[in-house]
């Protein structure tokens, strides 16, 4: 028996009612992920290419800036091409990340007002989507390991864990964006401006200062990029601290966004 | 919003579906709405009491104090005018919309079918596109390997079709597939909104036969539809809703009678044009503005009387001239039979109108019926009924009888174009 009444009222809503019901859906999830997968590599000529075109494009610009000696970045563990590379992987997932979780309840207004299911889907399924691209991203770091003839420490294989992290803190931060952006499409636009110059404020095109502790603790961001970076090129963490900080901060992230969005959620499903 | 029945509650022998003390409200505005829904989230965080049972400013209430309830098996009818709530209360009994006050209990899987297609990519193939609306329509993967093959015979789209993109089908294959697919999906409670207002004749009929062969198996189904005909012959009982309150329930045909006199007040059936608002009605190079039922000495009518002229006049605004002018104009009773159409050009009758407003009159030298009501319909045609101008139809208007009359009843109009005043 199926109980609806007022948002707010009742036992209804409940964070273990909520995950059931989630995976109640996962075979939905699945359908929508493969559809959004497929619709968008079937209607394009460079298909799953379009994972790698921007990540190799800001590897080659700032290679050549850096060897031309017109932009000058400190020593680096590996070729620096190689540690562009890396850094960005991680980066990426969580830049375009961010910006597909922020669009991905207003894209699908259409569904969500005519169909009944846990939307938390939604979020997952923009978060499927983007793990894909970041699979094959690092297909990529493992063809340029090999060009480059970079013997890496056994770390590396650990170093694709370092997106489960960073996945929580998109989880979380998507929450609240997304409905922002149900409400008010600016919160799109802005996430996507302030994005291209938060890149420049993460150690993703230079290695990370121990100089300026700030940047890397304050900017949720970087402690997962240094991460991936040490994972792939030293060995071992060199911040360690600063990873765990950037985990509970994830962890938080996700906790009081999910939190907040089956509060918000069902006062703004009707404004779509 | 759903939980497990923490308060069971007496439910009658076979009720699947209460709808107890119903309300929902809207705000007119998107900035009330959110000032509001901030409002109402904050006072949840704080644990204030809710607001949500009260009107404030710039609220409205779209439904209110709705209560009935439906068996298994039975077939529950909505009718209303637009506005009147109908799509709402659907959208609550599917859960995709929480109500403000009042509970719904629901007893088993509830299959809402608001819209045809809802979800399909048109880069996948139709065979792909079956399961993603499967499992949209809440249907596990084995369910819809079983009931593939009666899908894909229901739609009638063959294998070839099948495995193109669904980009490349026509709007009735699209709608054919839809409508397969939901009608396979056997939920104990179907939602049908407005649906049947698509597709040809052929596959409404197949489509109203095979919905109510679920019945036979036990499915219950809650429709709206504006389709008068439907509710008398397949409804076991309906509900008229008026700006969100039940006006009348019960029997199918006492409940439409009730709702023809509802739009048949006066002022109530000010033939205005809700009807495909919004939606793109032709080209727009002509449009038409405004309508109104008059008789021969051009006062208003808000009702008909058998026998006596009618005129239907049509204010068109025209943003060029336009030339080889062709009015379409149709009639439906309230069965949604279709009791006249005729086209100007069969009485040789093409215009010409001039930039600016003017008005095109269809006048009917008898009204031929002797109860009910009816709705008309006018579409616009240029260019050798190539281009659609623009197309409307207005609120159903009443009819009431005239024993007295010797003229002769006639469903097709004369024309006349006054040009701009």
């Amino acid at each position: 028996m199926t109980v609806y009444r007022p948002a707010g009222e009742g036992s209804g809503g409940s964070g273990w009612l909520r995950i059931q019901q989630i995976w109640a859906h996962r075979e939905l999830a699945w359908r929508l992920l493969t559809r959004d997968l497929a619709s968008s590599y079937r209607e394009s000529i460079l298909g799953y290419l379009w994972a790698l075109l921007p990540v190799l494009a800001t590897t080659f610009t700032f290679a050549w800036l850096s060897s031309a000696r017109i932009v000058t970045v400190g020593a680096t563990q590996l070729p620096y091409p190689l540690f562009v590379l890396i850094n960005m992987t991680i980066w990426q997932y969580f830049a375009t990340g961010l910006s597909s979780l922020t669009t991905c309840l207003s894209a699908t207004g259409y569904m969500i007002t005519k169909v009944r299911f846990p939307r938390e889907i939604l979020l997952l399924v923009a978060l499927g989507q983007n793990m894909v691209d970041l699979l094959i991203r690092l297909v990529l770091v493992a063809v340029a390991l090999v060009m480059y003839r970079v013997v890496p420490p056994w770390t590396i294989v650990l170093m694709p864990l370092v997106a489960i992290p960073v996945s929580l803190l998109l989880l979380g931060w998507g929450f609240l964006l997304s409905i922002g952006n149900v409400l008010y499409r600016d919160v799109g636009r802005f996430t996507y401006l302030v994005l291209t110059f938060w890149m420049f404020l993460t150690p993703v095109l230079y290695p990370a200062r121990i100089d300026r502790p700030l940047l890397n603790v304050a900017n949720p961001i970087s402690p997962f990029v240094i991460a991936a970076a040490d994972l792939a090129a030293v060995g071992h963490l060199t911040q360690p601290v600063n990873f765990l900080i950037g985990c509970s901060v994830a962890l938080a992230s996700l906790i009081v966004g999910w939190l907040l969005f089956g509060l918000i959620e069902p006062y703004v499903i009707e404004r779509i | 919003m759903s939980s497990n029945g923490s308060e069971p509650r007496p439910q009658g022998p076979g009720v699947v579906l209460r709808v107890e003390g119903i309300a929902k409200k809207f705000s007119r505005r998107m900035r009330h709405g959110i000032r509001y829904a901030t409002e109402d989230v904050a006072r949840r965080i704080a644990r204030l009491p809710s607001r949500r049972g009260v009107l404030r400013p710039g609220e409205f209430w779209a439904l209110h104090d709705i209560d009935f309830e439906v068996r298994a098996g039975e077939c529950l009818g909505l009718i209303g005018r637009n506005g009147a709530g109908k799509s709402t209360l659907l959208k609550l009994i599917a859960g995709i919309l929480p109500p403000d006050a009042g509970r719904i209990t629901i007893r088993g899987r509830v299959g809402a079918l608001l819209e045809v297609g809802t979800g399909f990519a048109p880069a996948l193939t139709g065979r792909e596109n079956i399961y993603v609306y499967g499992a949209l329509l809440g249907m596990s993967r084995p369910e819809i390997n079983r009931q593939y093959d009666r899908i894909v015979a229901f739609a009638g789209i063959d294998g070839t079709a099948l495995d193109a993109q669904i980009k490349t089908y026509s709007s009735g294959m699209y709608v054919r597939l839809g409508y397969a697919v939901a009608i396979h999906c056997r939920p104990d409670i179907l939602v049908v909104d407005e649906v049947l207002a698509v597709g040809d004749m052929n596959f409404q009929a197949k489509c109203l036969n095979a919905m109510f062969g679920l019945r036979h198996e036990g499915t219950t189904i809650i429709l709206t539809t504006h389709s008068n005909s439907i509710i008398a012959n397949w409804a076991d009982r309906a509900v008229v809703l008026d700006r969100g309150r039940v006006f009348a329930a019960g029997d199918p045909h006492d409940a439409v009678r009730r709702y023809v006199e509802l739009v048949g007040e006066p002022g109530a059936a000010a033939p205005t044009l809700p009807r495909h608002e919004g939606a793109p009605n032709g080209s727009g190079r002509v449009k038409i503005t405004g309508i109104r039922f008059q008789d021969p000495a051009g006062a208003a009518l808000d009702r008909l009387q058998t026998g006596r002229p009618l005129q239907v006049a049509m204010d068109l605004a025209a943003a060029d001239a336009v030339g080889d002018l062709e009015l379409e104009i149709y009639a439906y009773d309230e069965h949604a039979q279709l009791v006249s159409e005729a086209y100007s050009a069969q009485s040789g009758r093409r215009f010409s109108i001039a930039a600016g407003a003017s008005r095109l009159i269809a006048e009917y030298p008898a009204v031929p019926l002797n109860r009910g009501s009816i709705q008309f319909g006018m579409a616009l045609w240029a260019d050798g009924h190539r281009e659609m101008l623009d197309w409307r139809e207005t609120n159903p208007i009443m009819i009431i009888g005239n024993t007295s009359s010797d003229a002769a009843l006639d469903w097709f109009p004369t024309y006349r174009l006054l040009p701009p005043s």
